[in-house]
Parts: C-alpha cells; sequence; structure tokens
C-alpha cells in the first residue's frame, strides 16, 4: 500500500469531518442564500457518513497492524487511529449525528442567524473530538482538548440574543481556562520527571520514577485530571455544567451531554491505562473517588431539578460517575490485554461496560434530548411540569423518552442494564465492592427523578389538548436513538465483540 | 434436550408479541385492540394447560428445556425450562391473566390501548420469571414485569395512585439491585458449565445449584444471600419491607391488584424456593431462625392488621400478607440445617421439610387463586357503589344473591375451610413447621384463628343486616364478572377435594431439592 491509501484508511473519517466543515462554511459566505436547513443536512450528511465508515476504518487499521504488518508511524506517533480510538469516535458520531438531526427544527426557529456556523462548527468539534480520543502524546492530547473546548465555548454562546447563553459561554470559558491551567502545570510535572511528552515512554518511565516518587506522579496526574475531569463534567469539577447546560441553545447542550462527554472518558481512559497503568494502585483510589462522588453529586442534585435540561445535566455529570466505575475496576488482566500481552477472562469485563456503556449513553442521553428539543420546539417548554399529559397528546415522543430514561436507569432489556451490570461487576471483581454498592444505591435514587418525568407525561392530565406533529428528521433521530437503546440491549453480541477488539486494539500502535 | 425454540418461548413472548400488535393497531379500534388481548392471553393459556397436561409429573428435572448462548463473552444463555415447581405457577400466571383481561372492560373505559399493551407486557414479565433459568434472563424478566405494574397502578389506579406507583416501584428496585450485585458475585464464583466446558463462568441457575459456587466463602455466601433474601423478601412481603404492598394494592385497579396479589407477590417466594434454599444452604442454616420469626410476624400482624381495617380492599391486601407468611414459614421450616438434629430424627426432619415446602408451595397457588378473586370481588361491588367502607355494607347476601355466595365461597377457602384449596396448604405448611420448629409453630395457629375471625367479620359485615338505603337498584353479576370469576371458584374446589393435580409434581421437585439440600448442608 502507497503512503496515500494508508492515509486515507486511517483518518478517512476524520477528513469527512474536515472537508464537510469548511464545506459549509464555503457555502454559507459564497451564497447566503442558501437555506440554514440545508446546512444542517449537509452537516447530518457529513457526520453520519463519518459515523458509517468508522467501524471499517477501525478494521482498515487493526488489519494493517495484525495481518499485513504494514502499519507506518503518523504524525510521529502523536495519534494513534487505532480501533479503541475508532469505537469512541463512532459513539461521538452517532451522539453528534442525533444532535445535528433533532436541531434541525429548533435552530431553523430560534438560531437561523448563526445556523451556518452552528453546523460548522459541530463538524470541526466531531474532528476535534477524534482527535482526543487518538491522542496518545500530551502536546496533541492539549490542543485536542482545548481545539474541543474552544468550538464549545463558542457554541454555548451562540445565541446571542440571549444574556443566559452568553453567560453560560462565559462561565463555561473561564471555568476552562483555569481548568487549562492547571492541567498545563500537570503536563509538565510529567515532563519533569519523565523527560518526553510521548505517553508509552511516560509508561515505561514510570515504575523508576514511581519507586522514587510516588507523590509526584499522584500530583502531576490529579493535575491532568482537572482538565480532563473538567471536560466531563466529573465532580468536583463539575460547578460549570448545569449553568451552561441550561443556558446554552438546546443542540449545544445535546452535544455537550451525549458527545463531548464520551470523548472525555474515552480520553481519560485512554491517558490513564496508556500512560499510567503502571501507577494503578496509585490512581485506582483517585479514580473511584471520583467516580462515587460524580455519581452521587449528580443524581442528588437533579433531584430538585425543574428545568428538563438542568435535570439531565445534572443526570450526565452521574453518568460519567458510573462510566468512571468501569476505569477504576480496570483488572490487570485487562490491562495486560490491552498491551497486546495475554488473554481476557470471562470475569474481565470492568473495560467492556466502559466502553459499552459510553456508546448505550450516548443513544439514551442523544435520544431523551431529542424529545427535549421536539417538546420545546413544539410546545416551546424546557419545563417539567408543562410535559404534563405527554403521552396522550405525542404518545410517540413519551414513549422513547420513558424508554431513554429507562435505560439510563438501567432497566433492562435496554442497553443501559448491561452496561451497568457490567461496570457494577467489574468492580464487584476487582474488589470495589463498596463502589458497586454505590452505583447501585444510585441507581435507585435516579429512578425517582427520571420516573417523575414518565409521572408527569403518563399520570396527569394534559394541560391542553392540542396535538403537534414532529417532523421527519425529529424521528430520523429518535428511530436511531431507539434503535441503538433497543437492538443493542438485546443483542449486544457485534458490539461486545468489536468492545473486545478495540480493547485488543490500543497498545497494538506502539513502537 | 432441545436446543431450539419450544412452547416455553411461545408461552412466554406471545404476550410481548401481543403489545407489538397492540401498539400498531390505531388508538380509535378499540374492540380490536380488545380482542387481540383477549386472544392472545386465552391463546397462551392454553398453551400453558397444552404444557401442564405434557409435564411429567414424576420427574424433578426441567422439562421443555430450550438453551443456547445468547451472550458468549460473559456465556448468557437464552435458556428456559419448567419442573413441577414452575409449571403451576405459569398455569396459574396464564388463567390470571386471561381472567384478568376478561373483567377489564367492565372497570377500564379510557386509555385502553396502552392499558392492555402494557398488561400483556406484564404477562411476558410474570411468566419469564417462572420460566428463565439463566440468572440474567430471570433478572431480566423480573424489572420487566415491575414497569407495565408502575403504569397500570400509576394512570389506572386511585386517588393516591402517583405515590402507590412510585413507592411500589423504587422498592422493588432497591430490592432487584441487591440481587443483581449477588447475580453478578455467583458468576464470579463459578464454574465452568458441565454441558460446555469451553466456558469459565457461568449463570445457569441449575448449573450454580449443582457446583455449590459458595460452598466455604461464607462472608461471600452471606452477603449474597441477604442480596437475594432482600430482593424477595421486599416482593413477598416480608414483615419490615411490606409497607409498599397496602398503598399498591389499594391504590391499583382490579386487574392490577388480582396480578400483583396473585402473581407478583409468587414471584419472591418462588425466589425463596428455586434459588435461595438450593444455592445458599449454609447461610440458609443461619438464617433459618430470624426467617421463622419474620415468617411469624408476617402471619399475626397481617391478620391482626387486616381486622382493624374497614376498607374491604385493605382487608384483602393485609391477608395476603398474613397468607405469604405460611409460605414463609414453610421455607424457613425448609431451610434448617439438617446437622443440627441427631441423626436418629433426621429421616422425619427431612419428611417435615418436604412437607413444609409442598405446603408453602401449593399456597402460592392456593392464595394465588382465592386472593386473586378476592380483589376481583372488591372489584365487582366498587364498580357498583364506588366505596369499600365495609361499615356501609350490609344485607347484600338478598340483594346480590350470586355475588355474596362466590364472595362467601372465597372468604372460607381463604380462612382455611377444609375440602377448599386454601386448607390442604396451610395444613401441609403448619404440619411440616410442626415437625421442624415444635412448640414454636404454635404461634403462626394464632394467625390462623384471627384470618379466621376477621373474614368472618368481613363476611358479616357485609352480606348480613339490612340493606342500606340506595342500594336496592343494585344489580348482581353481569356475565363478564361470571365468566372472570366462576373458572377460579371451580378450580379452588377442585384443588381442595383432588390438590394431588399439582400437589404430585411440586412433591416431586420439594423431595428432590430437600434432599439435595440436606446433601450439600454437610451431614458427614
Amino acid at each position: 500500500m502507497d503512503e496515500l491509501t494508508v492515509l486515507l484508511g486511517y483518518f478517512a473519517s476524520e477528513m469527512v469531518l474536515a472537508i464537510g466543515g469548511i464545506a459549509i462554511l464555503v457555502i454559507n459566505f459564497t451564497s447566503p442564500n442558501v437555506k440554514g436547513r440545508y446546512l444542517g443536512y449537509l452537516a447530518a450528511c457529513t457526520v453520519g457518513v463519518s459515523a458509517f465508515i468508522m467501524p471499517w476504518q477501525g478494521w482498515f487499521v487493526f488489519e494493517a497492524q495484525l495481518v499485513r504488518s504494514t502499519l507506518r508511524p503518523f504524525f510521529s506517533f502523536c495519534l494513534s487511529p487505532d480501533m479503541y480510538a475508532t469505537y469512541f469516535k463512532f459513539a461521538i458520531a452517532i451522539g453528534m449525528l442525533i444532535t445535528i438531526l433533532a436541531s434541525l427544527d429548533y435552530v431553523e426557529a430560534r438560531l437561523n442567524g448563526v445556523s451556518a456556523e452552528l453546523y460548522a462548527l459541530l463538524c470541526f468539534a466531531t474532528l476535534s473530538m477524534s482527535f482526543m480520543v487518538s491522542a496518545v502524546e500530551l502536546i496533541t492530547l492539549f490542543l485536542a482538548i482545548e481545539l474541543t473546548s474552544i468550538a464549545s465555548y463558542a457554541l454555548a454562546s451562540l445565541d446571542t440574543s440571549n444574556p443566559r447563553s452568553v453567560e453560560a459561554g462565559i462561565k463555561y470559558f473561564l471555568t476552562g481556562a483555569a481548568a487549562t491551567a492547571v492541567s498545563l502545570y500537570g503536563m509538565s510535572l510529567i515532563y519533569a520527571f519523565s523527560g518526553t511528552t510521548n505517553l508509552r515512554e511516560i509508561l515505561n518511565m514510570q515504575t523508576e520514577v514511581g519507586a522514587q516518587f510516588p507523590h509526584l506522579i499522584l500530583v502531576s496526574l490529579i493535575m491532568v485530571m482537572a482538565s480532563l475531569g473538567f471536560k466531563g463534567a466529573l465532580v468536583p469539577f463539575h460547578a460549570w455544567a448545569p449553568d451552561t447546560y441550561e443556558g446554552a441553545p438546546t443542540p449545544v447542550t445535546t452535544f455537550l451531554a451525549a458527545a463531548s462527554k464520551v470523548a472525555a472518558v474515552g480520553l481519560i481512559a485512554r491517558f490513564m491505562i496508556y500512560g499510567f497503568s503502571e501507577s494503578l494502585e496509585l490512581w485506582r483510589p483517585v479514580i473511584s473517588t471520583i467516580s462515587a462522588l460524580t455519581m452521587t453529586v449528580g443524581n442528588l442534585f437533579a433531584i430538585p431539578q425543574r428545568n428538563i435540561k438542568r435535570m439531565l445535566a445534572y443526570s450526565s455529570i452521574a453518568h460519567a460517575g458510573y462510566m468512571l466505575i468501569g476505569l477504576a475496576a480496570v483488572s490487570q488482566a485487562e490491562i495486560d490485554f490491552m498491551m497486546g500481552k495475554g488473554l481476557l477472562e470471562r470475569t474481565d469485563v470492568a473495560m467492556t461496560g466502559f466502553l459499552l456503556y459510553a456508546l448505550g449513553y450516548a443513544f439514551a442521553t442523544g435520544g431523551a434530548f431529542t424529545v427535549v428539543l421536539a417538546v420545546s420546539h413544539l410546545l416551546g417548554t424546557e419545563e417539567i411540569p408543562e410535559y404534563d399529559g405527554l403521552s396522550q397528546r405525542m404518545p410517540h415522543l413519551a414513549w422513547a423518552l420513558t424508554i431513554f430514561f429507562l435505560s439510563l436507569i438501567g432497566i433492562p432489556p435496554f442497553v443501559g442494564f448491561f452496561t451497568k451490570a457490567f461496570v457494577f461487576a467489574g468492580a464487584i471483581y476487582s474488589g470495589l465492592g463498596w463502589l458497586s454498592i454505590v452505583g447501585v444505591l444510585n441507581s435507585v435514587v435516579s429512578g425517582y427523578y427520571y420516573l417523575n418525568v414518565v409521572r408527569h407525561m403518563f399520570l396527569l392530565p394534559p394541560k391542553a389538548q392540542s396535538v403537534e406533529r414532529t417532523a421527519p428528521s425529529t424521528d430520523a433521530a429518535l428511530l436511531i436513538a431507539l434503535l441503538g437503546t433497543v437492538v443493542v440491549g438485546l443483542l449486544p453480541n457485534p458490539f461486545l465483540q468489536w468492545i473486545r477488539d478495540a480493547l485488543n486494539g490500543v497498545i497494538l500502535m506502539l513502537r | 434436550m432441545n436446543d431450539g425454540i419450544g412452547i416455553l418461548t411461545a408461552i412466554t413472548f406471545l404476550p410481548a408479541l401481543g403489545t407489538m400488535l397492540i401498539i400498531l393497531t390505531p388508538r380509535k379500534h378499540t374492540p380490536l385492540i380488545r380482542a387481540i388481548a383477549h386472544c392472545i392471553s386465552a391463546f397462551v393459556l392454553i398453551l400453558s394447560l397444552f404444557m401442564f397436561a405434557d409435564l411429567d409429573r414424576s420427574s424433578p428435572h426441567m422439562q421443555f428445556v430450550e438453551r443456547f448462548l445468547w451472550i458468549p463473552v460473559i456465556n448468557i444463555r437464552y435458556y428456559f425450562g419448567v419442573d413441577g415447581l414452575s409449571a403451576p405457577l405459569v398455569v396459574l400466571t396464564a388463567l390470571l391473566s386471561f381472567l384478568s383481561i376478561v373483567y377489564s372492560p367492565t372497570a377500564i373505559r379510557h386509555r385502553e390501548k396502552e392499558y392492555y399493551a402494557l398488561f400483556l407486557l406484564l404477562e411476558t414479565g410474570m411468566i419469564g420469571v417462572f420460566t428463565a433459568l439463566d440468572f440474567i434472563f430471570f433478572y431480566i424478566f423480573w424489572e420487566v414485569s415491575l414497569v407495565p405494574m408502575y403504569f397500570l397502578i400509576g394512570i389506572w389506579g386511585g386517588p393516591k395512585r402517583e405515590y402507590a406507583a412510585i413507592k411500589f416501584f423504587l422498592y422493588t428496585l432497591f430490592g432487584s439491585v441487591f440481587m443483581l450485585l449477588a447475580i453478578l458475585t455467583l458468576y464470579y464464583f463459578s464454574g465452568p458449565p458441565s454441558y460446555d466446558p469451553t466456558q469459565q463462568r457461568t449463570f445457569d441457575m441449575l448449573e450454580l445449584i449443582r457446583q455449590q459456587p459458595l460452598r466455604g466463602h461464607i462472608i461471600a455466601q452471606l452477603l449474597c444471600f441477604l442480596g437475594f433474601y432482600l430482593a424477595f423478601a421486599i416482593k413477598v412481603p416480608v414483615f419490615p419491607f411490606h409497607t409498599w404492598l397496602p398503598d399498591a394494592h389499594v391504590e391499583a385497579p382490579t386487574a392490577g391488584s388480582v396480578l400483583l396479589a396473585g402473581i407478583l407477590l409468587k414471584m419472591g417466594t418462588y425466589g425463596m424456593v428455586r434459588v435461595l434454599l438450593p444455592l445458599f444452604p449454609e447461610a440458609c442454616s443461619i438464617f433459618w431462625k430470624p426467617m421463622a420469626v419474620l415468617a411469624i410476624i408476617n402471619i399475626i400482624y397481617g391478620a391482626l392488621v387486616a381486622m382493624g381495617q374497614d376498607d374491604l380492599k385493605k382487608l384483602v391486601a393485609y391477608s395476603s400478607i398474613a397468607h405469604m407468611g405460611f409460605v414463609m414459614l414453610g421455607v424457613a421450616a425448609a431451610a434448617r440445617a439438617s446437622f443440627e438434629v441427631p441423626s436418629t430424627y433426621l429421616e422425619t426432619l427431612v419428611r417435615a421439610k418436604i412437607m413444609a415446602l409442598n405446603g408453602a408451595t401449593l399456597e402460592m397457588i392456593a392464595h394465588g387463586l382465592i386472593t386473586g378473586s378476592l380483589f376481583l370481588l372488591v372489584g365487582v361491588i366498587y364498580e357498583r357503589v364506588h366505596h369499600r367502607d365495609l361499615n356501609s355494607f350490609g344485607g347484600l347476601w338478598n340483594q346480590m344473591p350470586v355475588y355474596s355466595s362466590v364472595l362467601a365461597f372465597m372468604a372460607l377457602a381463604s380462612l382455611g375451610l377444609p375440602g377448599l384449596a386454601g386448607f390442604w396448604a396451610e395444613f401441609l405448611a403448619l404440619m411440616g413447621a410442626f415437625g421442624v420448629y415444635g412448640r414454636f409453630a404454635w404461634l403462626a395457629v394464632f394467625g390462623i384463628v384471627i384470618v379466621a375471625a376477621f373474614f368472618l367479620w368481613m363476611l358479616q359485615r357485609m352480606l348480613m343486616g339490612s340493606l342500606p338505603k340506595g342500594y336496592e337498584t343494585l344489580k348482581d353479576m353481569d356475565m363478564r364478572e361470571s365468566i372472570s370469576l366462576f373458572p377460579l371458584v371451580f378450580i379452588v374446589f377442585l384443588l381442595g377435594i383432588y390438590p394431588q393435580i399439582v400437589l404430585d409434581p411440586i412433591n416431586v421437585v420439594m423431595t428432590h431439592i430437600v434432599k439435595s439440600i440436606t446433601l450439600y448442608s454437610g451431614i458427614d
């Protein structure tokens, strides 16, 4: 294979995203009369195509390195387009696809003046999140985070007519800047003890350094976690999330919850395992504490919320906590497996659960926000009491939202059950039984506020009788999210197989 | 061994198929929706009767087995089968679901499409709990039965329905998540199943019972036992966990109460017999005394509180708690370890345990039939007078003779009149309990007296005396109500004079279970 084929094969979806994003800007610049809606279709196609080719891209890389051994370094091993990355890119792109399809009506009605910017920024954000989950070098990683963050700041404050949107952007930006500064300091510490920015080389230095200065590693890790935790809205770096989620235009909130969070946890896991698995016992308590805190705080604060965006903001904080259980519970066998040594036992399920959780979460949260967007567009409200009697006015929206919520609670047979079962199982098998107990108790608590919305939709009489029809694009978004939530739950085998390959492929990109 | 799809798949998933059909039917075709619900549930009942007729009644092993790999990564199997314990419960579920659907059109007048769709989904969940033999599937069906019941209570329930629905949901969810943790722990300790040595672990219930993975890991065993016990005890409900039950039963629509009392409570006791006893013999031998005490409390407390009720539905609900106490009494009797008694006494003890478990299982069936019909009867009178206050009734015997006869019949059956189904169940459970506990079991007899007292008092307040004003126009049971009640009357009578129909297969399985417990709990 020549260089060009390989390059195309490795980065096909990224190229699609870049071209699509630029095309939207160019079209808007050259012919301003094109309707925002068509730019939205273009963005949806771009993201959809990139999601569609992602699994094949993963296989291409997998095959290139395993079967033909023709793997070549790209960008000096700063980016690793392995199957782990493509899996997360797929989850991100799916979340993004649902976001864009669900937003078309909303954007046309409320953000028509900036639709080109919005869609282009969404494409670029997807691109930069793809870099986030494939970065294996500190500077690249930092750049990817910043690229995503800047796109997100701009997106959050896009609705300039609404002061709350501007406030959301400012808050997001200020906390983000502080987090970035702290994490840069952490990275410089890492460089100080290892003399390199490549994660693999950092890993190799660790046994030596760790024996001498275990606290140095811990401190630098915690500092980097500040930035990563900020992107993933992990407690205690979550304070920006509720205000920003509520104030930002709803499509942007959807993007932040469904896609950005997935990218952040994907990055955290890669950073921790790829670069610091030698210090596993050092960071396992940190991650498990953050996980327990994140779940508990997210769920408890979600209970009193009356605004559904704010409630979902806290619930998405909580879900990042559940996902981190999988990372905190990673077993030595899994790390070895990810390093290309050894095989997985039938009890090594923590990371499998982690990856499956990210995908299942993207489907369910994306779907839930689709309903929120549709209701917000049709009824003009985001307050939970206004959802009264929705099941009699728009039954398909009400039932879809119920299914997404049941999946988020972890009720079978939806995908959320299996993801939770996997991470809890992983926690038990790694001796973190307490974390699994915190997890299940949190699931019960979350049942209360999710069912509160269900109560409003089904148990209370409608406040108005009008029946509205949803747009075909919304229906498409709902269909994708429902298919993901139900089918991945009932027939998870292909996905589990993909996850196994993805885990196996992480480290194979190394020298 | 059949490795393909068979009759159990049909019985389990036909109702879910019905749910799909109803969802696809436009809302305005109400008669068609009703027809689908009636046909599907009737068909499921017929299939389950065929299954029961085909059951090999002398075999303690699983029959009609369907098993194949579903999720290889953690060896979850699509695994269904029934034996003498679960087959009668499957028939009971199909029967009560069908009769409830027959009854429903008299009470449910709005949002019928959602009602029947959810009702059939609930049927799938309930049957699946009894037929699934893989722990993950068991858990899935356990939870699947939870969601429709939430909606049934919440949408078609009484005045406090929202509170009752969420309370029911959260309580049960709270219990079941610990069961999930226990299941996951069991998986960790398990070994390869005998039929597929290439797998390292298994969720197969029978295989886990055979392997006794927690033998010797006493801490893990105690924790897992408690996880399962919590889930089952909340469902049964056992005394301190029972507070959801009066709310849920009283607020649920009639058909919901029937299934709640008739089937959902049995899921808990079924789990105790199927899972707790054989899987955790050592933990059982530690906990049998608290279990027995809680069972006695259930009987006496339930009966006493029922006696204090003026609300007919609450009375029946609390009588359920008392009756489930008898099931728990039988289970606790079987839980007692054999090594505590001298070996000369062992044979007697084993016989007593078998008898107690037979009684417990028969009580599940009898209580399902009897309390199910009592809730239907409550619904019948409530639809006519729109209240359930016992003090405002009187003299119904002259006004509604058919109704009153059926009510009297079922009340007598419930208090354990010899010759009706409830008698054999309580008799066997008590006899077995005497054999195991000795004098301690006398306490339960007080419960029987109180149950008899409040049921007779109820009959007196409702049927005797003079008819209150305005009740002269009350009509007796109509066709639909009769069709939904008379089969139950017949079966309660039949099981009273010839209990062997279900007792034979039950006895075979219980003997097997008790023998295996005795084996595992280490008589050397």
